[in-house]
């Protein structure tokens, strides 16, 4: 008798759905930063970014769960906290529970941003590059779905745009900031 | 400040996308095709007809 497919089903639903949720999130924060469409509010787009972050978070939550209750890959709640603690292939693996990890950080970071200083939390921020990159190359390495074209096609779709977007940041002219008044 | 309009909008869009995803993973929409043209009841059924002559 075949075993019930439906946490492996989900668990891989879910990976898709927090690596997606996280590229919107980083363009969302590009967006916020580099300004290319001027009729956004830019408290309604930090917003939304932050609100994409927390649901990338749950998408990651479940995601693990469903792999811990699913039989397929044996994964352990240590293999979910500690990375390189997975039998099933250790490296990939380890950038994913590693990316996760670092995304909690940076979300938790939002709160304590007027405790740890807008300088630390900026520098913190950089952090979210290497998440994207730590869990691209966990969804290509580890993603049983990875060699399927429309799967290949999302990480591709994703690399691109933040890829764009990064660029956009870099080259266009710097916003101008509202100019202090001597008191 | 709390932008109702945009997590409403991505709360919709990833509840979406999580169930499009599961539905594709599942299902394989678009291997069904490949795999359903390689089968051998469809080989035989699209087997050209034999001509029957008579021998005798």
């Amino acid at each position: 008798m075949r075993a019930d497919p439906t946490f492996w089903l989900i668990a891989r639903a879910s990976g898709l759905t927090a690596y997606v949720l996280l590229t919107a999130s980083v363009l969302a924060g590009l967006v916020l930063k580099s300004r290319p469409f001027r009729g956004l509010r830019p408290a309604a787009v930090a917003d939304t970014h932050r609100f994409l972050a927390l649901l990338g978070l749950g998408a990651i939550a479940l995601h693990g769960a469903t792999l811990l209750l699913d039989g397929t890959v044996h994964l352990t709640p240590v293999a979910l906290i500690a990375p390189g603690a997975s039998p099933y292939r250790r490296l990939p693996v380890g950038l994913g529970v590693l990316a996760a990890e670092l995304m909690v950080l940076v979300y938790v970071s939002f709160a304590l941003r007027r405790a740890i200083g807008t300088r630390n939390w900026r520098r913190l921020h950089w952090a979210t590059y290497a998440i994207f990159a730590a869990a691209t190359a966990h969804g290509l390495a580890a993603g049983t779905d990875t060699p399927q074209p429309w799967a290949f096609a999302i990480y591709l779709g994703a690399i691109g745009s933040v890829a764009a977007a990064a660029a956009w940041r870099s080259f266009a002219p710097p916003l101008t900031q509202p100019r202090r008044t001597a008191r | 400040m709390t932008s109702h309009h945009g997590r409403l909008y991505a709360l919709a869009a990833s509840i979406l996308l999580f169930f499009v995803a599961w539905a594709v993973v599942a299902a394989h929409p678009w291997a069904a095709p490949a795999a359903a043209s390689s089968g051998s009841s469809v080989r035989v059924v699209t087997l050209p007809p034999l001509v029957i002559t008579r021998t005798s």
